[in-house]
């Protein structure tokens, strides 16, 4: 009786002692939740309800209801076709760059001549294509009329030459149009698609890095092929990296400065029309919101957890 | 003599046989590692070819920020200027309004980089190890602020700091790289807190047999291991803070950073060009480029080694 009573005070105070510390470590984010996260969302909604706009400096928001939301969603079909376009974004490049990251990772996962070289160039795209950057660096003729002499063109011709054979050799091999189109736009895209994927190349190698590998010593020596090694413990081992990957591939591909929909908010915000961004940014945010929830529920049926 | 023959005798046959096996030895070798090299070569060739297309544009940059418009017309020049000139970089440092400008942003993305690094480590930490009411809520928050598109959370919050007349100041992001709320603060959080999750729990048990509180365990046990994963989130938003232009061009527009110059420098980089404006205002803004991301390489240079290391032992994992 009294040892039991004892126990129980004792995880009492464990539990209260969790409890005590979770809140310490975190009571720099709980502030800034409320202030900073919660505060804006609920005043994000409320802008979005009103026609806010600032003059003279202060900010002025005749309610409108929903005026904005019928004008986005019901009256123009502008807003409709962006997010059409977004998704549709969203769905071509996803798989590309987990794919293409995947291989990636696994190639700078193995042991060779020159791996750090090769790992800091990879990860060179998170600088060197990110924000101010990319925004100087859209039209620049100088580069491309650099060589244009005859290097660059000589260049594009052959990538263009190589990807037609490329695309004639799929095309006799039967496939369908659609997924040759698919491939060679991807041909096309390497470098977008190699800077869209160093987030994901680094998540790979951390998955890869951390699979213990007295596992692939034991299926070696009960006689397992580097194929079968590679379906059966590497791919179900990394599967909650490729959730993480994909989850962020998506967020990455709505939130990109380039996306359509980022563009209409940007526009919306920079000629003054707040009440509608609000409105654009909200609806977008709940979508953004429910197709990471699908995307998660689908997959996260198919992940392996290792404990 | 005899005994000698039937010496060299026996050795023959001998020697034969250790040579048989050396020549089966090669071909095994050579069936074993020879699709290996293959293999070796072949990762070669396609590393080498992203190398180049991740480098490619960078280089064709730099190389280019030296031309001169009559190189640029020359057709015997290749990416290796005949009369490299300083005079774009002179303007594009005029237009940037460098010392000041490098000054305020160095300011701003330290400050953003120290701040985001320490609270995303302690909020990673407590996510991490303690099992508390609300924690799920407060996780969701974290990937709300990951997920918002950046302009719905930042309205409301330049309205806020507007209203207490905090802005054009380093108020706004010290506030908010205290409390892990600013840009892209989550996602530190959350690789923070997967780091913490991989470490194992021993460690921490047996700080807590020898006697040390929480706090202690974490400042003594725990940050020490920590190191290179801080270094990485401080190098990501180091790197990110510098770069952006949305948080700098709403809290600060009045304060001369890279993101309140870009516009500048991107519209006035033609002026005063008698000929050749567009293509002069592309060597002057390559210019731009390079000054800007120079530091930011060279802080990649000395911290890629702690990057590639906490990507390679991270417990990214789980």
């Amino acid at each position: 009786m009294a040892t039991e009573k004892v126990i129980r005070k004792k995880r009492r105070t464990l539990e209260a002692k969790q409890r005590r510390y979770g809140y310490l470590f975190t009571a720099p984010f709980i502030v800034g939740g409320i202030v900073f996260i919660i505060y804006p969302v609920i005043m994000a909604l409320i802008y979005s309800l009103t026609d806010l706009k600032i003059i003279n400096g202060a900010p002025a928001m005749p309610w409108v209801g929903m005026e904005n939301y019928s004008q986005a969603f019901l009256k123009e079909d502008a807003f409709r076709r962006k997010l059409l376009d977004a998704l549709t974004e969203m769905v071509i490049n996803v798989p590309i760059v987990v794919i293409f990251a995947f291989f990636m990772a696994s190639i700078l996962n193995a042991k060779f001549i020159g791996r750090g070289f090769a790992r800091s160039i990879m990860f060179l795209p998170v600088i060197i294509a990110t924000g101010v950057v990319a925004q100087l660096s859209t039209n620049d003729i100088a580069a491309s009329m650099m060589s244009s002499a005859d290097q660059q063109m000589m260049m594009e011709q052959s990538s263009v030459q190589v990807s037609s054979a490329f695309g004639n050799m799929l095309m006799n091999m039967n496939l369908d149009l659609g997924l040759v189109n698919f491939i060679l736009a991807a041909v096309d895209r390497i470098y977008d698609i190699t800077v869209m994927s160093a987030v994901s190349i680094i998540i790979f190698i951390a998955g890869l890095q951390g699979i213990s590998p007295s596992i692939y010593e034991a299926s070696y020596i009960e006689g397992a092929t580097k194929w079968e090694v590679f379906w059966k413990i590497s791919f179900p081992m990394v599967s909650p990296m490729i959730l993480l990957s994909v989850i962020y591939t998506i967020i990455d591909s709505f939130t990109a400065s380039t996306n359509s929909v980022m563009v209409a908010i940007n526009t919306a915000f920079t000629s003054g029309e707040l009440g509608m961004m609000a409105a654009y940014a909200f609806s977008y945010m709940l979508i953004i919101f429910a197709v990471l929830g699908i995307v998660a529920g689908l997959i996260s049926r198919k992940v392996f957890y290792y404990d | 003599m005899s005994a000698e023959a039937v010496k060299v005798q026996s050795a023959q046959p001998q020697g034969a046989k250790a040579e048989k096996p050396k020549a089966k030895i090669d071909a095994v070798k050579l069936k074993k590692y020879g699709g290996r090299y293959t293999i070796g070569i072949f990762r070669w060739l396609f590393i080498i070819g992203i190398c180049f297309v991740i480098l490619y544009p960078l280089i064709s940059k730099i190389c280019s920020s030296f031309f001169s418009i009559q190189d640029m017309y020359d057709p015997t020049v290749h990416y290796i200027p005949k009369n490299p000139t300083f005079d774009n970089y002179e303007t594009a440092l005029a237009r940037l309004g460098y010392p000041t400008t490098l000054i305020n942003t160095f300011t701003l993305s330290l400050l953003a980089g120290i701040l985001q690094t320490a609270s995303a480590t302690l909020v990673g930490y407590g996510f991490a190890r303690y099992k508390f009411k609300g924690r799920s809520f407060l996780f969701a928050l974290v990937i709300i602020a990951l997920v918002a598109p950046p302009y719905a959370l930042l309205l409301p919050r330049f309205v806020m700091f507007s209203n207490i007349g905090l802005l054009n100041t380093y108020i706004p992001t010290i506030l908010m790289g205290v409390t892990g709320t600013g840009l892209k603060c989550s996602l530190y959080i959350f690789i923070m807190r997967q780091f913490f999750r991989g470490m194992p729990k021993e460690l921490e048990e047996a700080a807590y047999v020898d006697g040390a509180g929480p706090v202690r365990t974490f400042i003594v046990i725990m940050l020490p291991s920590a190191v290179s994963m801080m270094v990485t989130c401080f190098l990501f938003s180091f790197v990110w803070q510098w770069l952006d232009t949305m948080y700098a061009q709403t809290f600060m527009a009045d304060v001369r950073t890279i993101a309140t110059s870009i516009g500048y420098l991107r519209d006035t980089a033609g002026q005063g060009l008698v000929a050749d404006t567009q293509l002069g205002a592309d060597l002057i803004k390559n210019a731009g480029i390079v000054i800007i991301i120079l530091p930011l390489l060279v802080l990649y240079a000395f911290t890629q080694r702690f990057f590639v290391e906490s990507i390679a032992r991270s417990g990214l994992v789980g």
